[in-house]
């Protein structure tokens, strides 16, 4: 049985038709978006690594190396459970430096231009034949499937399909952060179909051809030749080297690199593929035995390559046979697709953009998008021109092989780059140098040899035959001995640059980079204007954009750290467009560093705190325990429910916590780094204005915050730089701390109004006597005036009765404006003390509750205050009240106040008992008092001090048991200056 | 509380443990690799590969959550 080559070409045609829908219906959204990013779907993206090689190829390597078969894929498999140790930290770098293929992080690591074209060259050289012998699969199974020979025409639709699918989904975005979900899904459905398929005809054959498992045990029985072949040569070949050659292809072929790092749309999905990737390699090559034997049962003509389709021809259904056709090109498209894609990346980044950089007036996204498209379709077609001229005997393994020991020269790279910190550009280059010459004497010239392009076969196969071992095993031990030899050697022998270093550094995933330099570029718009030089205006303008978005900031950012971050992200950015290597000379020539300018500690110390936040999960050990104790102490002062807020020696931000942030209304995030200038009013000026003071401490600052009064305490210290501490003399930081005492003050302040208004009841029955005579002689002189006719005298009367309600109200105006409230510390004004201590001595004198007892005031006229005028007449009407409870009848209370410099100095005395020497020490408590219940509130003489105290003042008790009292209140004339000044906004 | 270590790194005991396969994968093929074992103990085998690294991953990945 046969096909007709049309049924098999439209049968062809119409798969890839589905593929392209499929792919189109996830870029447009209509297949879900966590369909493409389930692990599974990268899982399955990922087993394009299963070419058509595994397809057919593994049925004739089991044919001809038994269960050698399986060492191919179990390479693999160890390679997924090392994932930890190698495919996690290079998914990380390449994600992080936005590094899009294995040339790319070879050129980052190594700092070198001509590593990548070395590593893009050799790329190329290795796998071109490789996709020729994709090309070759698919025309071999049309063969074998319509008897006909297919025409070079039908390889080219071929490959011409392929390009449009790259060209249309595999480059559809330039930056490395837009993946292709549709190519994504693409191939893995590629990979589902192949496994379905394998597994479908393995079951045909399972059951088809022997009858189910038990059929074929007695098949085994009666053929136990069968059997041995496939054991012998396990035991008689070198596992290791084959083992070795997959391991490191699964993640070093380009397509391989490209589907797992460059396409990754969730670092979580490796976690699953760890399993899932492995199991599906075991169920893809399940099969392969059965339909070997079934191949070898039925004595199929044909290449044991092509028994997969052998077997469903001859017997199975024709839909079998054309699902069977369809498997292998799925296998052979998704190969061709995802590696001309990357191997386009590779070129562009490596060898294009460094060889002909365009210019800058000309739209550089389009230049790079037009310039992959056009890699792809070169690439495809350099593949196809390698088939129409490949010497068709070779066998699928054959060049499958040699592709793979070509990849494996790169592990000694790889090596270096992730645990090897002293490895160096020139050892790399010198030992892919040499892997890459000993690669072509062993295994490039015999292939030439053997299709007539060379004359001589070098001697290679008598050098093999002489060392003992296989070919493979020769060839990968003597390559990637000499590799790694001189690789080492010469890192050994050689110096890093400082950008090598740096990058060293970035790639081992327990080093903690610091930022180091400082841009001379000081502002976004010179960033945009350095950068338009060499990518002209609108890209510099899209790339500054966009990083300032990934960082979260303003558009007018010109904090100095923050720039800098700036210039590494558009570096990285940059990075994912042009390759790691222009990106960092475009940067290094258009956003100069100033070496000698050093990162402020506070911006050093924040960075170093992200990446700690970021990369948690690689510490290990004392890291993990000292992280905690960073995390405890921050939380700490976090949480703390004071403001506190740490500037660095270069006046920076460096802590703002909580309670400030609270206080402040103003986040953390966008003034750390920044100087306290920066700061929204009114902080700038306070906290500015502390920090340059001599003051230590601060009380009862005023401070207006949002239209409203409020008072703090500040506090402030200064601290020695952590890291130049013990190294040499180093500028202090200084910590301040912010108390909040709005609060508190407000009760204070009703605290005392109670108090005046407990002083108003004690007055009471004073005031009504007082105002009680001056009443009685209204009402008399009212009276008389009745019957009064004389004009003079109802002229005196009337004068009279004017001059008693002047005496009511002066009498009412002063306890209005004794018991008046008032907010804090707010109402300051000046005003003779005279008036102040008048004041308090007429409503003492108005209280019969101190008949008997004498008030004399003495205060020259001429002495100005400057506070609250209630707050300090309450501390005279306290300070007199409790002299006059202490006194007898017919003693006499003093209140003498005096000028001095630039002090007032008021002194009550009494002639009362005095304050016995164990108390004095609690007087001054609130609620502390001796006067029977009922009588006193304890809280006149602690508000009298606390008032006294605002006011920058001292409150003094001289007293003896049985001598009387002496209270010294001094009180400054001026107001004290103050820290607050608003700072000029510019 | 700090859970206790293990007295190397989990890196370290995976390399080592896949040196291990590799160069012990040899001697070992000896005793699985015999015609007597049926054609289908290399893959029961690779499946017990996957699922013991299944599992030091599945703990591995909890550490970290």
């Amino acid at each position: 049985m046969s096909h007709e080559l049309a049924t098999l070409f439209a049968a062809g045609f119409a798969y890839l038709l589905v593929l392209f829908l499929l792919a189109y219906a996830t870029d447009r959204g209509l297949i879900p978006a966590r369909v493409a990013s389930h692990p599974l779907t990268y899982t399955l993206s990922i087993g394009v690594y299963a070419t058509s090689w595994t397809y057919y190829g593994s049925v004739g390597f089991a044919a001809h190396n038994g269960l050698l078969f399986l060492t191919i894929y179990i390479g693999a498999t160890l390679t997924f459970v090392l994932s930890p140790v190698l495919l996690r930290p290079i998914l990380r770098l390449s994600r992080e430096y936005q590094l899009t293929s294995l040339a790319d992080l070879l050129a980052f690591r190594y700092r070198s231009q001509a590593a990548g074209v070395l590593v893009t060259l050799f790329m190329l050289v290795g796998t071109v034949p490789y996709i020729a012998l994709q090309v070759q699969a698919v025309t071999e199974s049309l063969r074998v499937l319509s008897n006909e020979v297919p025409s070079n025409t039908i390889a080219l639709v071929f490959c011409a399909t392929l390009i449009l699918f790259g060209v249309l989904f595999g480059a559809r975005h330039i930056s490395p952060r837009e993946k292709h979900r549709g190519l994504v899904v693409a191939i893995a459905f590629e990979s589902l179909i192949k496994l379905l398929v394998l597994l479908l005809i393995g079951t045909y054959a399972l059951f088809g051809l022997f009858d189910g498992p038990q059929g074929l045990e007695q098949w085994l029985d009666m053929h136990p030749e069968a059997l041995q072949a496939l054991y012998r040569p396990v035991n008689e070949s070198p596992w290791a080297a084959l083992v070795f050659l997959s391991f490191a292809a699964v993640f070093l072929l380009p397509r391989q690199f490209h589907m797992l790092f460059a396409e990754n749309l969730d670092p979580r999905g490796l976690r699953t593929a760890t399993w899932a990737m492995p199991v599906f390699l075991l169920l893809l090559n399940v099969s392969i035995p059965v339909i070997l034997w079934a191949g070898q049962r039925l004595e199929l003509g044909i290449h044991p390559d092509y028994y997969v389709l052998g077997i469903t021809l001859t017997n199975g259904p024709s839909w079998l046979s054309l699902l069977a056709f369809i498997g292998g090109l799925s296998a052979a498209s998704a190969m061709v697709i995802v590696t001309s894609i990357a191997l386009a990346s590779m070129s562009l980044n490596h060898l294009l953009l460094p060889a002909s950089y365009p210019d800058p007036a000309m739209n550089l996204y389009r230049w790079i998008l037009w310039g992959r498209r056009l890699m792809i379709g070169l690439i495809i077609m350099a593949g196809y021109g390698f088939y129409t001229g490949l010497e068709h005997s070779q066998g699928l393994v054959e060049l499958g092989l040699i592709s793979f020991v070509a990849v494996a020269q790169f592990l000694p790279g790889i090596a270096g780059l992730l645990y090897w910190r002293r490895a160096t550009r020139s050892g790399f280059i010198s030992g892919l140098l040499g892997g890459i010459v000993v690669w072509s004497l062993l295994l490039v010239a015999p292939l030439l040899f053997g299709s007539g392009i060379l004359i001589t076969d070098l001697g290679v196969p008598d050098l093999i035959d002489s060392s003992g071992m296989n070919k493979w095993a020769f060839a990968t031990f003597a390559t990637l001995t000499v590799n790694g030899g001189l690789f080492a050697l010469v890192s050994l022998l050689t110096r890093q640059s400082p950008g090598e270093l740096e990058a060293a550094r970035a790639c081992c995933a327990e080093t903690m980079m610091p930022l180091s330099g400082v841009v001379a570029a000081g502002s976004t718009a010179e960033f945009r204007a350095g950068l338009a030089e060499t990518l002209g205006q609108e890209m510099a303008d899209r790339e500054v954009d966009q990083a300032l978005s990934d960082l979260s900031l303003m558009p007018n950012e010109r904090r100095t750290a923050e720039l800098r971050r700036l210039r590494e992200r558009i570096e990285r950015n940059l990075s994912g467009l042009l390759g790691p290597q222009l990106a960092h000379v475009i940067v290094n020539r258009r956003l100069e560093l100033d070496p000698v300018a050093k990162i402020a500690l506070a911006d050093s110390m924040r960075y170093v705190e992200e990446r700690l936040e970021t990369s948690r999960s690689q510490l290990q050990g004392l890291g993990v325990e000292l992280d905690n104790l960073r995390r405890l102490h921050r939380q700490i002062l976090q949480d703390l429910p004071l403001g506190v807020c740490a500037i660095d020696n270069q006046g920076k931000i460096v802590l703002w916590n909580l309670a400030l942030e609270m206080m402040s209304g103003v986040e953390a995030q966008r003034l750390i780094g920044t100087g306290l200038n920066d700061l929204p009013r009114p902080w700038d000026g306070l906290l500015g204005g502390f920090a340059r003071s001599n003051q230590a401490h601060i009380y009862r600052m005023e401070l207006p915050v949002a239209g409203k009064p409020r008072w703090y305490n500040l506090h402030k210290a200064a601290y020695a730089d952590p890291v130049s501490e013990g190294i040499g003399p180093s500028r202090p930081g200084v910590v301040m701390l912010i108390e909040d005492l709005t609060d508190l003050g407000n009760l204070e302040a009703e605290l005392a109004h109670s108090d005046r208004l407990a002083s108003v009841g004690r007055l009471a029955a004073g005031v009504a006597h007082e105002i009680g005579n001056p009443v009685t002689g209204i009402a008399s002189l009212a009276q008389n005036l009745r019957h009064e006719v004389d004009p003079d005298i109802v002229r005196q009367s009337v004068e009279d009765i004017i001059d008693q309600t002047r005496r009511i109200s002066s009498i009412l105006g002063t306890l209005k404006s004794f018991s008046r409230g008032s907010r804090h510390l707010q109402q300051r004004e000046t005003f003779p003390l005279s008036e102040a201590v008048e004041q308090a001595v007429h409503l003492l004198r108005l209280t019969h509750k101190h008949d008997g007892i004498r008030f004399e005031a003495s205060c020259p006229e001429g002495i100005s205050m400057t506070g609250n005028r209630q707050q300090l007449s309450q501390v005279l009407v306290n300070l007199l009240s409790n002299a006059a409870d202490a006194s007898k009848p017919g003693d006499r209370v003093d209140l003498l106040a005096r000028g001095g410099g630039d002090e007032a100095i008021i002194e009550v005395m009494d002639q009362g008992q005095g304050i016995p020497e164990e108390i004095q020490e609690s007087i001054f408590e609130p609620f502390y008092t001796t006067k029977p219940t009922g009588q006193g509130t304890g809280l006149g003489l602690s508000l009298a001090y606390k008032i006294i105290e605002d006011h920058n003042g001292t409150l003094t008790i001289d007293s003896q048991a049985g001598f009387g009292t002496r209270v010294v209140v001094t009180l400054p004339l001026q107001e004290n200056e103050r820290p607050y000044a608003p700072a000029a906004h510019h | 509380m700090v859970p206790p270590r293990f007295p190397i790194s989990k890196e370290l005991a995976v390399i080592l443990g896949a040196l291990l396969l590799l160069f012990f994968v040899s001697p070992v093929a000896g005793w699985w690799a015999t015609p007597a074992m049926g054609w289908t103990t290399p893959y029961l085998l690779w499946l017990l590969v996957i699922l013991g690294a299944a599992l030091i991953h599945r703990r591995d990945d909890s550490d970290e959550s």
